[in-house]
């Protein structure tokens, strides 16, 4: 990967990462109520649209690392989690891109999976320390599946511009 | 055994399984027990709450705009009702000023600075949310240079709403009273009852279907009814007495007809503020 566009790849995440908690908390009438809880997921959104598309090396897992390790120390403070998620789905993605064809329906079917891995395993790693009380078929039933329904459908109707934005960079390259 | 030692692979993921394990496990009990993170962890989070709020800037002003024409629509209906209440909050404020003095010349007597209902308000503006909410943690722009210190409670609107667990220096996180977090501190709460007598007690959960905060620990045969006011009883730690917490919505009997479970409906909407309040208590204590 190109060191501009590695860095433009950054800076898109870094604001991604602030933008989900500044979300939740512009809408947090809308994404938490007592019958569905939506996590905002942009940060993971954009880290698996950039695997998908662009070739990627090294500097992309130490980037999901640092994300991720930002991502523990602003929003939780339990550190890491997010910091082993997002290289894993980094590196999950890099590993299964080549055997897909690139369209929209694989994107969204990828950023699909990473979700469900990525805030189950969150999930359970919260409760094995006893942070967060939810039982796992409310976990599923009000927090898994309106978070999942409500990610996709936002990346279904990113994914036109990112990809234009993406296949622009790589032409770059 | 050589063979699986041969496998580089399974060795680098057992290392960074082992390697995560461990910060977790450090950072959980740097959060739970020290009074502030380490320097590194401090300074990350100030200059992050900075650059979210620079990011939030545009959602919170439309955020804002949305709650005032609501606010607006609003209007008449609430000046009707307030105008009913002007009249008995006058009277109020009246006996209110009279007893203030009162207990302050009493105070003088009895050669008391600060009792368990002084504190000191410092007010925050919430910057972020986290956005998986099962800790239930958002950020406010205050830190300890403005005063503010770990456990202490936070207030927004009419009454409580969390805590803080993580002080930084021009930042702070805070929990909120709904936290499933079996770790969380608990707060220590009274219900005051129609006959004025107290019922102690402490909150330790979210009824989500209730939409309303347990009460438990309760050891009483003293009677609590729907409506009955429940405040902060200022026992340990640093909340002072006093706060409004909620009214009581049903309770719960045990086995032996006692109430085991009172259902609290909070002061404040748990899920609409963006302006809080950090107190501070006169009286300190752990």
């Amino acid at each position: 990967m190109d060191r501009r566009i590695f860095w433009r790849v950054a800076l898109i995440g870094l604001t991604a990462l602030f933008l989900d908690g500044a979300l939740s908390f512009a809408l947090q009438g809308v994404l938490i109520t007592p019958r569905w809880q939506i996590a905002p997921s942009l940060l993971l959104l954009w880290l698996v649209y950039v695997v998908y598309a662009l070739p990627t090396d090294w500097r992309m897992l130490v980037l999901g690392l640092g994300l991720g390790l930002l991502y523990d120390l602003y929003y939780s403070g339990i550190i890491g989690f997010y910091a082993l998620a997002f290289p894993a789905v980094i590196y999950g993605i890099r590993w299964v891109r080549d055997y897909l064809p690139v369209n929209g329906l694989f994107a969204v079917l990828l950023y699909f999976i990473s979700i469900v891995v990525v805030t189950s395993g969150v999930y359970f790693g919260h409760r094995f320390l006893g942070v967060g009380g939810e039982g796992f078929v409310g976990f599923v039933s009000q927090v898994l599946w309106p978070t999942i329904l409500a990610n996709v459908v936002v990346a279904g109707a990113v994914y036109v511009p990112c990809a234009r934005l993406l296949a622009g960079w790589r032409s770059d390259q | 055994m050589r063979k699986f030692f041969a496998n580089k692979k399974l060795i680098i993921v057992m290392i960074i399984l082992i390697a995560t394990l461990s910060t977790v496990a450090l950072s959980f009990r740097v959060r739970e027990n020290r009074s502030a993170p380490p320097f590194i962890q401090r300074m990350a989070n100030d200059i992050s709450n900075v650059a979210a709020q620079v990011i939030a800037a545009p959602m919170v002003a439309v955020h804002s705009g949305y709650n005032q024409v609501v606010d607006l629509v609003n209007t008449y209906n609430e000046n009707q009702d307030l105008k009913k209440n002007v009249t008995q909050l006058q009277q109020i404020q009246a006996t209110n000023n009279t007893l203030r003095a009162e207990n302050t010349q009493l105070k003088k007597q009895l050669k008391l600075n600060a009792t368990l209902s002084d504190y000191t308000q410092i007010p925050a503006s919430v910057v972020s949310r986290q956005p998986a909410d099962w800790e239930n943690i958002f950020m406010i722009n205050k830190g300890s240079r403005q005063g503010v210190k770990k456990n202490m409670p936070v207030v927004s609107g009419a009454g409580l709403i969390g805590r803080i667990v993580e002080i930084h220096d021009f930042s702070a996180k805070v929990e909120l009273i709904s936290t499933s977090n079996t770790n969380a501190d608990r707060t220590a709460v009274e219900i005051v009852n129609k006959k004025s007598q107290r019922i102690n007690g402490i909150i330790s959960g979210y009824d989500k279907d209730d939409e309303a905060l347990l009460m438990t620990q309760i050891n009483t045969k003293n009677t609590i009814e729907k409506g009955d006011t429940v405040v902060t009883s200022g026992l340990g730690g640093l909340t002072p007495k006093g706060l409004f917490v909620g009214k009581v919505t049903r309770v719960k009997d045990d086995d032996y007809g006692r109430p085991a479970t009172v259902y609290v409906q909070p002061a404040t909407d748990l899920n609409d503020f963006s302006v809080v309040t950090v107190i501070s208590r006169a009286v300190q204590g752990e």
